[in-house]
Formats: structure tokens, C-alpha cells, sequence
């Protein structure tokens, strides 16, 4: 299924939770946030919640600023 | 000397904020953070790289150094509170520079925008330390609104100008009693960092003029020793200045007659 994440669009398989999106990607947990159609996803919640279709994912951590 | 910073109860050791970004490599930003000294660091969030498996910069700032998230690429007040609700989430705690910016020549912070976040982020819970153009009735603002610190700009962002707001700040500075006066960008040079806090700054923030030293890590240090001797020089309350000349040694007892 077609979703946007982190402003382009992906092939995800259907029925794929908020972590499994994450592994898919080999992206650690320390740090990160995920938002899904603007609203963030607790990390006590990113098993439970299933990706769907045209879903707005976005993956976001720290990085060097001033 | 214990002369402590205390920002939002929290006791520092150090007088001087590190920003992280445009460091050369992450293993020069861990040795700056460790040879300044400093407590309190500066990050941003950005979107995750899918493609390149970035090395993560937590893992080199050491775990008693606090993580001050700012709120950059925040054009409006709503985009700043979207940004820190995120940096809670991250899990490393709940300071949060807020930053917000409109204008893409001179990054001028946007003094309203910034007040209206701030006023949402500390009836949320969180410490801020809002960004400011350096301006009394904003400041005042803040401090109603529940600031941790005012941080009002020396010149503008990675500029290297130095205290072009000097005056202004100088307002900030004896005005503003009840939260910390931190003095954040343009702050190009040491000395720079000392005279704004010979003036009687709470502490300054630098960043790119540590990253794009040629010697990151020696100017981290650099930056850290001219923040404590300018801090010193405050509380050693400075001799005033003179038009005409005073002999340092005695005018007695000289003996070429």
C-alpha cells in the first residue's frame, strides 16, 4: 500500500505497525519520534497502531542546531 | 568560586550553552562539549534520513549534559509547539528553545509568535528559553508568560558580529531580574563572549563560531575560559574608566634627584 513517509511516498505491506515501519527502515528506537497524520505516536503505542493506506508518516530525531 | 547558573531550579556548573550544529564530525562536537565544560546543549529535529543510516548525535553527548531542543523551522507559534511536543516525545526531556522564525535574510526572530508558544509550552510543563529580538516589553512578556531565560540575540544568527544589540541588552540585563539573561548568536569571538558577560550577562550560547573554527575544540575551551573570566570580572565589580592618566605606582619616595 502507497503512504507518504518523511515527505515522499513508500510501499508499505499492509497491515504493518508504527515499529515494524521503523525496523523496515533499521531505524533504532533511541531519539525518535513518529508522527502520523500530525499527531504523535506514543512509543507505548507503536505496536498497537496499524499503518493504513495514503497514511502521512513522519520520522524524525535529533540532529546538530543552535 | 561555586557561582552556579540556575535556570528553572536547576543548578549549572557552567555559564556557557554549546549549540551542535554545523560541527566538522561529531567526534570534535563530544570533545568541545567535554573541554568547555558546558551543561547545556542545543539540538534540532529534522525528518530521519531514510536512506543514509546516520550515526545518531545522542550518543555523543555525554548523559549529564542537558538537551535544550530548539524549535527551528518554526515560522509561527503553532509549528513551535508542534516541534517541542515532539522533543518530549523523543524522551529526552522537556527543555525547549523556542525559536521562531519568519524571515529567511536575516532570521530575525518573530517576538510575538515567540511569546504566544511560550505561553502554550509553559502551561504544558515545559522549560523554555525562548529565542528573542531584544526587546523590554517582550522580555516582560516572557517572564509573565513563564520563561525559564530570555535569550536575546548579540547580532544575527552565525554572523560572527558580535554585541551589535549591546544597548538593548544592556535594558534586558537590568531590567530583567527574575529569570536568567542568556545572550545567544552572533557571538563571533572570546571576547565577545567576555564582554557580554563583563555587562552582566547570565550566560552565552555560541555555536557557529566554535563549529567553524579551525580548532573546534580549542575554541570551545577558549569560549569557556572568556565566559568565566568575564563572569569573574562582574563580580569583581570593574574599576571605572578615566579621560586622564593615574600613576599604578607610588609617586613617593622616588629617588632620581
Amino acid at each position: 500500500m502507497r503512504v507518504a513517509i518523511n515527505g515522499k511516498f513508500g510501499e508499505l505491506k499492509e497491515g504493518i505497525n508504527v515499529e515494524n515501519v521503523l525496523l523496515n527502515y533499521k531505524i533504532k528506537p533511541e531519539g525518535i519520534v513518529v508522527e502520523l497524520n500530525q499527531k504523535i505516536i506514543k512509543r507505548d503505542e507503536w505496536q498497537k497502531i496499524v499503518i493504513k493506506e495514503n497514511d502521512i508518516i513522519e520520522l524524525i530525531s535529533f540532529v546538530g542546531g543552535g | 568560586m561555586d557561582d552556579p547558573l540556575i535556570i528553572a531550579g536547576e543548578k549549572l556548573s557552567s555559564r556557557f550553552l554549546l549549540g551542535t550544529g554545523k560541527f566538522k564530525n561529531k567526534g570534535d562536537l563530544k570533545n568541545a562539549i567535554v573541554y568547555s565544560g558546558t551543561k547545556v546543549v542545543t539540538v534540532a529535529l529534522r525528518r530521519i534520513d531514510l536512506l543514509r543510516n546516520e550515526d545518531n548525535i545522542l550518543s555523543y553527548i555525554p548523559k549529564d549534559v542537558i538537551l535544550l531542543t530548539n524549535t527551528s523551522g518554526a515560522r509561527n507559534a503553532k509549528e513551535a509547539v508542534r516541534i517541542a511536543r515532539m522533543a518530549r516525545e523523543a524522551g529526552y526531556g522537556n527543555w525547549i528553545k523556542i525559536e521562531v522564525i519568519n524571515d529567511s535574510k536575516y532570521l530575525l526572530p518573530d517576538n510575538a509568535e515567540t511569546i504566544k508558544a511560550a505561553e502554550i509550552l509553559a502551561g504544558e510543563g515545559f522549560i523554555v528559553l525562548p529565542y528573542i529580538n531584544p526587546d523590554l516589553y517582550a522580555a516582560r512578556a516572557l517572564v509573565c508568560a513563564g520563561a525559564a531565560a530570555v535569550m536575546p540575540l548579540g547580532s544575527l544568527i552565525g554572523s560572527s558580529q558580535g554585541l551589535k544589540m549591546k544597548k538593548m541588552i544592556e535594558i534586558l540585563i537590568e531590567e530583567i531580574s527574575e529569570v536568567p539573561v542568556i545572550v545567544d548568536a552572533g557571538i563571533g569571538r572570546p571576547s565577545q563572549a567576555a564582554e557580554a558577560m563583563e555587562m552582566g550577562a547570565d550566560a552565552v550560547l555560541v555555536n557557529t563560531a566554535i563549529a567553524n573554527a579551525r580548532d573546534s575544540v580549542l575554541m570551545a575551551e577558549a569560549f569557556a575560559l572568556s565566559v568565566k573570566a568575564g563572569r569573574m570580572a562582574y563580580l569583581a565589580k570593574m574599576a571605572e574608566a578615566n579621560n586622564a592618566a593615574s600613576a599604578s605606582s607610588p609617586l613617593l619616595g622616588l629617588f632620581n634627584d
